[in-house]
């Protein structure tokens, strides 16, 4: 028996429930009613459950859960998974995901899918603060430069590219890409990310550095990234101060709230 | 997937039907020994504020950061 005709005998739903497709539990003191109906959903206001009643109830759910797979779930968690599954059959995502799939390690490849999330949710203008610190909180650095050089979409050119181009070579080994991948990953040589707390002092020191670094490995570029206005201000203020002594004329592509600066020395 | 929800102030009713309830910090415990916190098959304790399901498997909690979520969309 559904939950659903469980409910229907215990808390005396006189009406045809054949229709209804989905179950809901909320909780509201202010209202006397037990259940209302809303399109096919039946809402069940657990606050208003006879105290005779309640250990039936529960027991109905317990067993839909362990007896016939029925997945419990909070309603914003449920939004949020439904909008990852819609972001996923995005053909380029799934390409990408199938892609490094079996390559990256199984955390990596999840890793891989919340920043493409990610990118979907700021792509729509949407804020991403709360979803990349759910990243940050449980990858540290590691899984904010993740997620940064996804959505600046390096996934797709440079270490996808980099996977296949090494693939060619005869003596190619998965763990011999996993080893550039990880370095790339935790230093980013080539990318640097303006965040919102750098001062202007603080990204000339972190920029000279990294020159410091890249020219010392013979990488004769760097890539600076910022996004949103006082991110770009900064990265404008940083060209004036050093300019100079730079080989070429920096390439600049920018929109309304996002630069990226390349540096040649 | 079929999904029975709950809103956030429904949270504590549906913990007590698993025989679960919270302890001082908010942490999600086993009703009949409150030292006993739940854990996610990542071996994460569960705030009330980050619970975010349950599904069958021994009691599998879903917590809702996005990683959790992911790793559940596809599971």
């Amino acid at each position: 028996m559904s939950l659903l005709d469980k409910l229907k005998g215990i808390i005396n739903i006189p009406i045809d429930v054949s229709n209804l497709k989905h179950i809901h539990f909320f909780s509201d003191n202010t209202k006397k009613e037990i259940y209302n109906i809303d399109n096919r959903t039946i809402n069940v206001n657990v606050n208003n459950i006879s105290a005779t009643d309640i250990p039936q109830v529960q027991e109905a759910i317990r067993q839909a859960v362990n007896d016939q797979s029925e997945i419990l779930l909070e309603d914003k968690a449920k939004l949020l998974v439904e909008d990852i599954g819609r972001e996923e059959n995005n053909k380029n995502n799934q390409e990408l995901i199938t892609f490094f799939q079996g390559k990256l390690s199984q955390d990596d490849v999840d890793l891989l899918r919340a920043s493409l999330y990610i990118k979907s949710v700021y792509d729509k203008d949407l804020p991403i603060g709360d979803l990349k610190n759910n990243v940050i909180n449980k990858y540290g650095d590691r899984g904010r430069h993740f997620v940064n050089l996804c959505t600046a979409g390096y996934f797709y050119s440079i270490f996808k590219p980099l996977y296949l181009e090494m693939e060619k070579d005869k003596e190619f080994s998965k763990e011999a890409y996993l080893k550039i991948f990880n370095k790339l990953i935790t230093q980013s040589p080539f990318a640097i990310f303006v965040f919102n707390q750098i001062t202007p002092d603080e990204l000339e020191k972190l920029v000279r550095g990294k020159i410091k670094i890249n020219k010392k490995y013979g990488i004769n570029y760097l890539n600076i990234h910022g996004i949103g206005e006082g991110n770009i201000n900064k990265i404008e203020q940083l060209l004036i101060k050093i300019r100079k002594e730079l080989k070429e004329i920096p390439d600049i592509e920018s929109s309304r709230n996002y630069i990226i600066v390349t540096l040649y020395f | 997937m079929n999904y029975i929800t709950f809103s956030n102030n429904a949270k504590k009713f549906i913990l007590s039907a698993f025989g679960k309830t919270v302890d001082e910090q908010e942490f999600i415990v086993e009703a009949s020994n409150k030292k006993q916190r739940v854990l996610t098959p990542d071996g994460e304790q569960v705030e009330l504020e980050n619970f975010a399901g349950i599904k069958k498997g021994s009691e599998v909690f879903i917590k809702n950061d996005l990683l959790s979520l992911i790793k559940f969309a596809v599971s």
